[in-house]
């Protein structure tokens, strides 16, 4: 999949915010349900969808109230597409589908008003007036339907003679008399009945020849409907327009995931904004473990997808081109379950991602590639995809917790991690407050991403092995090894 | 049947509950139709029934009912568009039925229509009071008894139970059957809110589950009837007060605990509603007589009964000695369809 599967869409939260959509209409379900990225020649296009949900944000922050009325207007709409289909195959609507469709004309005046008020003008909604007077042939506007007398005078005929006789039924105790009374009815009866159905052939066809005004509309309100629900999850995140560009660049600044946030709210804690800056080939995201690296990488593949989709991104400022393919691999338990190792899974989705690159422009989040393989091996796995990845057009962004990844041309972030911390200060709070040492760590690791030059891996693995209570005797020699081998490492170097 | 439009004055919501076919439910209805005729608009619709008793509805029982201009009334689409009547759409529900959605009509002349609503009965509930809010006087609920329904009289403010010759061939069974559920039916309602208000906390998680004296409760998942009356008996406590039970309540649940323990005495037995008593008079009158209780959470007010002394079979009882023995075993007033017009 050229823009994530929905196991990985799930994954980096974007069925999160999707599932906040609150779409009032099947018309606006519909797009939903068919939602594509756009491609890169249709630049202009997602632009044009940009700027108008722009306008509607805008408007929807003056206008709240009569937004409300929209809204309401809009749950009210029943979808009649079935009937209009219908109507368009030369079928006779029955007097329920004429009820709905003089309804929806109905709401469908209303929110003309409402647009036209708002001036959104790339809304063009049509008038269905004439429907209304068609279905609404006496003078009091009323939302109920039956086949009029005003439409036939046969009808209206007839129907005077069915009430002569079911008068006559109602006085009569005679149950022969009302047997052979309602046995004429019924003859009239089956009279009223051929005369509405011609009416509702007219009628029927009446409604045909405006049926492009009724498709028009369904699209039209269904983009409303859509767009409404877009800038309402765009306003609660103060999400931003992101600035769609021809440079090979793309730039995030707090960035944020809605699904991590919301859940770090929940239990009260604070949620730090990604900012990153990435340029063509490949960059390196090193740090600890527990550093949120995969957070980053999925708030930004998240947000790259909702650009492409036209939503507004959630961050302060995000300028990006249009990509052929947006990837994410990371170790994804559906894979594994199908009979693959963690590696293997990773392998095979890597594959795909080299094809693409070497075809287009896209993006690829690597996490934590070749975790789960031999360390030797995996180091130099992932040293060669990003030599590799480095030398395309694409942006590759692979976090990774090896040492020595990065190489000349590449750019590098760290996640500060706990370097600015005092180690022995905090573990002296740990063993003081008793408290649940995680949840400590946590709250000091600085999850934001530096840009270094230095290719130097923090040593906050056995900095967090010190704050959780590993073995001093572990930890001491694990020290001396590290020394050891930075030396060699060195010589070798030398 | 004349007296029987006075007893229904003080009521908005009413239902109608056959306890067989052919006991004259339709004839009732008729009645009270033309007896109201340009006094005041009705509104009507059904208890509808799911899944396999759609054929009956469709092909045997349909209650084609002949009513007068200006009654309201709600039934599924399918059955809405084959009335006779002029017919009007005042509102589509949104409520899906096997025959398609719930549609809210009025009738523009005279004529027939069929009427079958939805199943469940919040959704009646809400139907009905859609009907009086359109302007209808007095809103009709044609239902059955039936371990079937969901639904059940409950929802509207009066209960009339139609009863006859159709249920057996004997007279004193027909006595008998009719005075078991009218019995069962209008089992008493628990009065104590807190009570209820647990119970229904209850309900909404699980089929089974225990009040303490406290007022603190437990819920229980439970599978099958065996499954119950065991969790029950283990868990007749001191300390229990009440046994909520959610949907049917039956002879066989009733058995197994009286096999198996004396601790039910002063203890209550809460269900949903009088409809979901499956009983027999003989285990009824053990468990009550040996102190056990049995309420209901909404109750059902039965204000009257009608009968139909004819079977569809062929068989007619002494239409004044039925009236007459009935009345005196359930004290309440009871109606020949067939007599007085």
């Amino acid at each position: 999949m050229r823009f994530l599967d929905d196991e990985q869409r799930h994954q980096v939260g974007l069925e999160y915010v999707l599932n906040q959509l609150d779409i009032k209409t099947s018309f606006g379900l519909d797009i939903k349900k068919n939602m594509k990225p756009y491609k890169r020649k249709e630049i202009n296009l997602l632009k044009k969808e940009l700027d108008e949900l722009e306008e509607i944000v805008a408007t929807y922050n003056k206008n709240k109230l009569l937004f409300e009325e929209i809204e309401e207007n809009l749950l009210k709409l029943k979808d009649i597409r079935n009937s209009i289909k219908r109507c368009s195959n030369g079928e006779i609507l029955d007097e329920v589908e004429l009820f709905e469709i003089k309804n929806f004309c109905i709401i469908n005046e209303k929110l003309l008003k409402n647009i036209n008020y708002l001036n959104l003008s790339f809304l063009e909604l049509m008038s269905l007036e004439e429907i209304i007077d068609i279905l609404n042939p006496e003078d009091n506007l009323l939302p109920t339907f039956h086949i009029y007398d005003a439409y036939s005078e046969r009808l209206k005929e007839i129907r005077k003679q069915k009430k002569d006789i079911e008068k006559k039924i109602f006085i009569e105790t005679d149950d022969k008399i009302i047997k052979i009374l309602k046995d004429e009815r019924l003859k009239i009866v089956i009279q009223e009945e051929e005369e509405e159905l011609n009416i509702k052939k007219i009628l029927s066809q009446n409604i045909k020849e405006k049926i492009f005004i009724f498709e028009n509309n369904f699209a039209v309100i269904a983009k409303l409907d859509f767009f409404l629900a877009k800038a309402k999850i765009a306003i609660r995140y103060n999400s931003v327009k992101p600035i769609i560009t021809d440079n090979k660049e793309i730039v995030f600044e707090n960035a944020i995931n809605p699904e991590v946030l919301d859940m770090l709210n929940k239990k009260g804690k604070s949620y730090t904004p990604v900012s990153i800056q990435l340029k063509s080939g490949s960059t390196i995201i090193t740090g600890a473990n527990m550093g949120g690296k995969s957070v980053s990488l999925k708030t930004l593949t998240l947000n790259l997808l909702l650009g492409h989709f036209g939503f507004f991104v959630f961050a302060e400022k995000a300028k990006f081109p249009l990509l052929d393919f947006i990837y994410f691999i990371s170790d994804d338990l559906q894979s594994v379950s199908r009979g693959l190792s963690t590696f293997g899974a990773e392998i095979i989705k890597l594959k795909e991602v080299t094809e693409s690159i070497k075809r287009g422009i896209g993006f690829a989040a690597l996490d934590e590639i070749a975790r789960g393989t031999n360390p030797r091996e995996g180091f130099y796995i992932v040293k060669a995809i990003a030599r590799y990845f480095n030398d395309f057009s694409s942006f590759t962004i692979i976090s990774t917790h090896f040492d020595g990844i990065v190489e000349n041309g590449m750019v590098h972030y760290q996640v500060v991690g706990l370097k600015k911390v005092n180690i022995e200060a905090l573990k002296r709070k740990i063993n003081l407050n008793n408290r649940n040492s995680v949840e400590l760590i946590q709250e000091y690791m600085d999850y934001r991403l530096e840009k270094i030059s230095l290719s130097k891996v923090p040593k906050d693995a056995l900095n967090i092995s010190i704050l959780l209570g590993l073995d001093e005797k572990i930890i001491d020699i694990a020290k001396k090894l590290i020394n050891e081998g930075e030396k060699d490492e060195k010589q070798v170097e030398s | 049947m004349n007296n029987i439009l006075s007893l229904l004055e003080p009521y908005r919501t009413i239902s109608i509950i056959g306890m067989e076919k052919n006991v004259g439910k339709t004839t009732v209805l008729n009645h009270i139709i033309k007896k109201t005729r340009g006094k005041f608009p009705l509104g009507l619709t059904s208890i509808g029934r799911d899944g396999e008793d759609v054929d009956l509805v469709t092909n045997t029982e349909k209650p084609r009912i002949y009513v007068e201009s200006g009654t309201i009334y709600a039934t599924a689409k399918e059955l809405f568009l084959k009335g006779d009547v002029t017919k009007e759409v005042l509102k589509t529900t949104g409520i899906n039925t096997p025959m398609g959605e719930v549609i809210i009509g009025k009738a523009l002349s005279d004529g027939y229509v069929e009427i079958g609503g939805p199943s469940v009965n919040a959704l009646i509930k809400q139907i009905s009071n859609e009907m009086l809010s359109l302007g209808a006087e007095k809103v009709f609920v044609d239902g059955a008894i039936s371990r079937k329904t969901m639904a059940s009289p409950s929802i509207t403010e009066a209960t009339i139970l139609s009863t006859g010759a159709a249920l057996s061939k004997s007279f004193d069974k027909v006595i008998e059957k009719s005075a078991l559920t009218v019995k069962l039916l209008s089992t008493e309602k628990e009065r104590d809110e807190n009570i209820l208000q647990i119970a229904n906390k209850i309900l909404a998680k699980t089929r089974l589950g225990f009040i303490y004296k406290d007022l603190n409760f437990k819920n229980v998942e439970v599978t099958t009837v065996l499954d119950a009356s065991k969790i029950i008996v283990e868990n007749l406590k001191d300390y229990v007060t009440h046994i909520v039970v959610k949907g049917v309540f039956t002879d066989k649940l009733l058995e197994e605990i009286l096999k198996s323990t004396n601790k039910y005495k002063d203890k209550t037995f809460l269900v949903e509603d009088g409809t979901k008593l499956f009983l027999s008079s003989e285990k009824f009158d053990i468990f009550t007589k040996s102190g056990g209780k049995i309420k209901v959470i909404e109750p059902i007010n039965i204000i009257c009964l009608t009968i139909n002394p004819k079977s569809p079979f062929g068989y007619e009882f002494d239409k004044e000695k039925l009236l007459y023995k009935l009345k005196n075993t359930v004290n309440l007033p009871v109606f020949d369809v067939l007599g007085d017009e």
